[in-house]
Formats: structure tokens, sequence, C-alpha cells
């Protein structure tokens, strides 16, 4: 599992490539943590490469989006395959961050709504 | 093969894991040893892994009180033309999962448990779960359907 981090556009963008498993969500976290200990409040996860994610690596989402809110701040996802879209969908998680097809579609809406 | 899987015969399969979580790494190894034997689509991979990586966390994180050598849980899965039954066996004090609380992701943060969406997840993956204690064992049945949307 590897996690790229970039910033484009106000925005900081994680892309996962494989499993995400025990040891790539204590990465992820970390990542996370460093992001927003320096005041990043928008994050967009890039999940086209993801593989495989659990319940762990779903409630690290789940906590930054509700730590991240508390500061006007906004998390998206974008690109996940069908099988982990599906489980982000039953998890009840599409409720509560924002889901789109790609890249583009996340800066767009942000950029209207603000 | 995975060293860790028994084949049986051509429809069963079984593995053997401490209550190590360090050992829920071979998971992936396993299930895709399995969906070559059984020519599993990506899907059904996936719901298999998660199911079985739910539930076998929570065994390890709730069930067991200690780390102990003679900790173990068995999983037996047994395919048919319409679904996968997986029966999950351990010797850990009683729990049965089906008695936890299901907590979605909209649930409030501060009222969610670790392992409550998990439970979740595996309720909506399966299409048929029992638990029973027999023997000081806890045995769980739980059925993934090979059917299309679902």
């Amino acid at each position: 599992m590897e996690i790229k981090s970039t910033y484009i556009s106000s925005f900081n963008c994680f892309e996962i490539d494989g499993r995400l498993d025990q040891d790539g969500i204590i990465s992820m976290q970390k990542h996370i943590d460093d992001k927003m200990k320096n005041g990043a409040k928008f994050f967009i996860f890039d999940f086209a490469k993801l593989e495989y994610i659990n319940s762990s690596g779903l409630r690290v989402l789940i906590k930054t989006q509700k730590k991240l809110k508390l500061f006007d701040g906004l998390l998206t996802i974008i690109n996940p395959n069908q099988n982990v879209k599906t489980l982000l969908e039953i998890s009840g998680m599409t409720e509560i961050l924002r889901l789109k097809s790609n890249f583009k579609e996340a800066i767009n809406e942000f950029t209207h709504n603000n | 093969m995975h060293s860790l899987l028994t084949q049986i015969d051509q429809n069963n399969f079984s593995f053997k894991i401490r209550g190590n979580i360090e050992e829920i790494s071979y998971l992936e190894g396993i299930i895709e040893s399995i969906g070559l034997q059984w020519n599993l689509n990506e899907k059904v991979k996936f719901k298999l892994n998660l199911v079985l990586e739910e539930v076998l966390s929570n065994v390890i994180f709730h069930g067991f009180e200690s780390v102990n050598e003679n900790n173990y849980i068995l999983s037996e899965l047994e395919l048919s033309s319409k679904e996968i039954q997986i029966r999950i066996i351990d010797n850990a004090k009683e729990f049965n999962p089906l008695l936890k609380e299901s907590e979605p992701a909209n649930k409030p943060i501060e009222e969610q448990t670790v392992g409550g969406l998990g439970i979740h997840l595996v309720k909506n993956m399966t299409v048929f779960m029992k638990y029973n204690r027999k023997n000081e064992l806890n045995q769980l049945t739980l059925s993934i359907t090979l059917l299309d949307g679902n």
C-alpha cells in the first residue's frame, strides 16, 4: 500500500494505492494529523487505486470529516471502484461526506459553492 | 495455495488462526487462494474478505481476554450453487456479535463504539447470520450470496 500526498488549489490530496490494511490506516491517520496540525481544512482522497478498506479505515475518514466540520473544512472522496463505493453507501458515509466521480468535479463544485 | 488453508474437498475449505490481530493479514492470501479455486469474482472476494476480517477482528478484540497460545479461531467455508456458507468457531468467552448494536457511519461519533460499524457492514453483506454457544465454543454461521445484485 502506498499513499501519495499532493497539494492542489487549496486541497490536500491523498492517493491511496493498494489495500488499506492496519499499517496503512496508521499511516493515513498520520498523514491527516500532520496536515491538520498545519491548518489544512480541505482534503480529497483519490480512491481510484484503492482495492480494499475495512471498518477501521472508514472510521478514520468519519472522524476526520467530523473534525473538519468544526472548522468549516471538507473531506471529499473521488474515483472509488464499485466495491468500495458500495461499501461507502452501506456504511452510511455517503450521507456525511462528499463523493465525487473525479478531481475536476470535486474542485468545480467547491469553487461554485464558495 | 496459502499455507494456512486446508482443502477438505472441492467445495470445502478451512483455516485456523490464533487470537492474534497480526494474523488478520493472512486473509488476503487465503481469499486469493479460495477465489482461484472457486473462480470467485472481485465483488464476492471483496465481501468474503470484509466479512471474515470484521468477524475475526471482533472475536480477537472482544472475545479473547488475554493473548494465550491456546486461543484459536477456526473458519470453515462451504460453496454451494447460490452462496458461500461460513462457519466461525472460536474458544473465546461467550460473545454474540448479533447482540451488538449495528452502527452506521451517520450515527453521532460520540455514540459509536469500536466494532459497531464492522457489525453493521457484516449484517448488510450477508444474507444469513446465526450464533450459538456449544461446548464452551462460539459458533457463528453466515452466508454470502453469489447472486448479482446483493
